[in-house]
C-alpha cells in the first residue's frame, strides 16, 4: 500500500538528498557499495571546491581522498542529522586549510597541460583567465577564500554557505564581497 | 584599495542591491561603455571561479580510495576530556551519590561471593546516576571497582563492545592508535574504589556490553584485543544505548 502524498511529506529536494546521504552512510557501515555511491555522488563537487581553493588539481585529489577516507573511517560514529553535505564541506575545508598552510603548494610543481591549438580562441582565453584567477585565489584570507570557493566552485547559495560555515548570512555576504575585491585588487596589481 | 564600483557590480550580480538600484544600474549599463567593460570583468571573474580545471570532472577517486582503505588502519575511538569540565561537579556528586546509592539499585557485577566486581554510573551534566538498562548516546560513563583483600588481581581493564563489534576503551584510555597503553594498576581495599574520570565515547544506538577484566599481571590493550589475556576474572554488564 502506498501512502498518499500530503503536505507534511513534502520536503525540500536538498533536505531529501541529505537524508539519502544519511541512509547511505548508515548502509556503508556494512556495505562498501553504499559508500561507493556516496563518493560518486559527491566527489566532483568536492574536487571542484578543493582544486579552486588550492589551485592545484593533484593536491585537490589528495585532499579529497583524505576526506573520503576520514569519512569512511568515521562512518560508525556519524550521527545522522540530515546535514551530510554541509558536514562533508566542513571536513573538506578543514583539510584544505591544513594543506594550504603546510606550504606544499607554494609552487605548482605539476602544471596542468595548456589548451590545445584546436580549441576555439574563446575557450583558450577562458582557460587562461581561469589559470590567472586560480593563481590569485590564495590572496584573500582563509575565511574569505572558503566563501568564494563554496559560492562559485561549489555553486552553493549564500544561505547554504551560512549553514555550512555556521556563521550569519550577513557575515557570508561581507566575506564574499571582501574576497572578490581582494581578488580583483590582486589581479590588478599584477597586470602590466 | 577596493573599487566601490566593482564592489557594487559584484553585489548587483549576486542580487544583493535593492530593486530600485538594480533598475538604475540596468539603465546605466545600456548607455555607459565603461560600466559595461567593468561588468564584463566581474562576469569573467565569476566565470573563471566557476570553471573547473580541464579533466577535473573525469577524475574518479574510488579506486585509489579503496586501496587507501585497505592500507590504513582505522583510528581508535577517542576519550574525550570530560574530566576537566565535570571535575568539580563529579567530585562532590560522586561522593554523595556513591554513598547514597549503595544498595539502592546500582548495577553491580561480580556478586557477593566474588572478591572482584565493578559498578557503572551514567554521568549527564552534573547528574550521576546508577547505570540502568538503558543510556543515551551522549551520556558519559563513570565506574567504580571492587577488589577486596585476598584477591590476587593487580590489574584492571575496563572496556565496552557495541553490537557492531567496535571496542571502546574506558580504562586505560587509548587515545593514540600507535601507542597501546597497559592495564590499570590496582590495589585491594575493603571499600569500592571509584575511578574519578567520566568517559564519553561516540557511541551509536544499540546494545553495549561493558567488561571489567581483573588480571594478575599487566597486559597491553592491544594484547587484550587480540585475546592474549593472562590469568583473569571478568565481569560484564549490558546496556541498551538509545539515540
Amino acid at each position: 500500500m502506498s501512502a498518499s502524498p500530503s503536505k507534511s511529506n513534502v520536503v525540500p529536494l536538498f533536505a531529501m538528498e541529505h537524508r539519502e546521504d544519511d541512509a547511505l552512510m548508515a548502509l556503508s557501515r556494512e556495505h562498501r557499495a553504499a559508500f561507493d555511491t556516496l563518493v560518486a555522488r559527491h566527489q566532483h563537487a568536492l574536487l571542484r571546491i578543493a582544486a579552486k581553493y588550492l589551485g592545484d588539481v593533484a593536491a585537490a585529489k589528495d585532499v579529497c581522498q583524505a576526506v573520503f577516507l576520514e569519512v569512511y573511517q568515521s562512518r560508525h560514529r556519524y550521527q545522522p542529522r540530515g546535514r551530510f553535505t554541509h558536514w562533508l564541506r566542513r571536513v573538506l575545508l578543514s583539510r584544505c586549510h591544513i594543506a594550504a598552510r603546510k606550504g606544499r603548494l607554494v609552487e605548482r610543481t605539476r602544471p596542468e597541460p595548456g589548451p590545445t591549438p584546436s580549441q576555439p580562441d574563446e575557450l583558450i582565453l577562458a582557460e587562461e583567465r581561469r589559470r590567472l584567477v586560480e593563481a590569485h585565489v590564495s590572496k584573500p584570507s582563509e575565511k574569505h577564500r572558503e566563501v568564494v570557493v563554496l559560492r562559485y566552485a561549489g555553486e552553493h547559495p549564500l544561505e547554504e554557505i551560512a549553514d555550512i560555515l555556521e556563521v550569519p548570512l550577513g557575515t557570508v555576504k561581507s566575506r564574499l564581497f571582501a574576497a572578490m575585491a581582494a581578488l580583483s585588487d590582486s589581479m590588478k596589481e599584477e597586470a602590466p | 584599495m577596493s573599487d566601490p564600483r566593482f564592489d557594487e557590480l559584484v553585489q548587483w550580480t549576486e542580487g544583493e542591491v535593492t530593486t530600485r538600484r538594480a533598475a538604475e544600474l540596468e539603465r546605466e549599463l545600456a548607455s555607459s561603455e565603461p560600466l559595461r567593460a567593468e561588468k564584463a570583468k566581474v562576469d569573467a571573474l565569476m566565470e573563471s571561479l566557476s570553471r573547473p580545471a580541464p579533466g577535473l570532472d573525469a577524475i574518479d577517486l574510488r579506486p585509489d580510495l579503496w586501496a587507501n582503505v585497505e592500507a590504513t588502519p582505522a583510528p581508535r575511538a577517542r576519550r574525550l576530556p570530560l574530566w576537566l569540565s565535570l571535575a568539580a561537579g563529579l567530585m562532590v556528586m560522586a561522593t554523595l551519590s556513591f554513598l547514597a546509592l549503595r544498595g539502592d539499585g546500582i548495577r553491580e557485577k561480580g556478586g557477593q561471593g566474588s572478591l572482584t566486581g565493578f559498578e557503572a554510573f551514567v554521568v549527564r551534566g552534573d547528574e550521576v546516576t546508577p547505570l540502568g538498562a538503558t543510556m543515551h548516546v551522549g551520556d558519559a560513563l563513570g565506574f567504580s571497582y571492587r577488589n577486596l583483600p585476598g584477591s590476587r588481581a593487580t590489574e584492571l581493564l575496563l572496556y565496552g563492545v557495541d553490537s557492531r563489534g567496535e571496542t571502546f576503551w574506558f580504562y586505560p584510555a587509548w587515545t593514540d592508535a600507535s601507542r597501546p597503553p597497559d592495564s590499570l594498576h590496582i590495589g585491594t581495599s575493603n571499600e569500592p574504589v571509584r575511578l574519578m574520570e567520566a568517559v564519553r565515547h561516540a557511541l551509536v544506538p544499540g546494545r553495549l556490553e561493558l567488561h571489567a577484566v581483573f588480571l594478575t599481571s599487566p597486559v597491553s590493550v592491544s594484547d587484550a584485543e587480540a585475546g592474549r589475556l593472562p590469568e583473569h576474572e571478568a565481569s560484564t554488564l549490558t546496556v541498551e544505548v538509545l539515540p
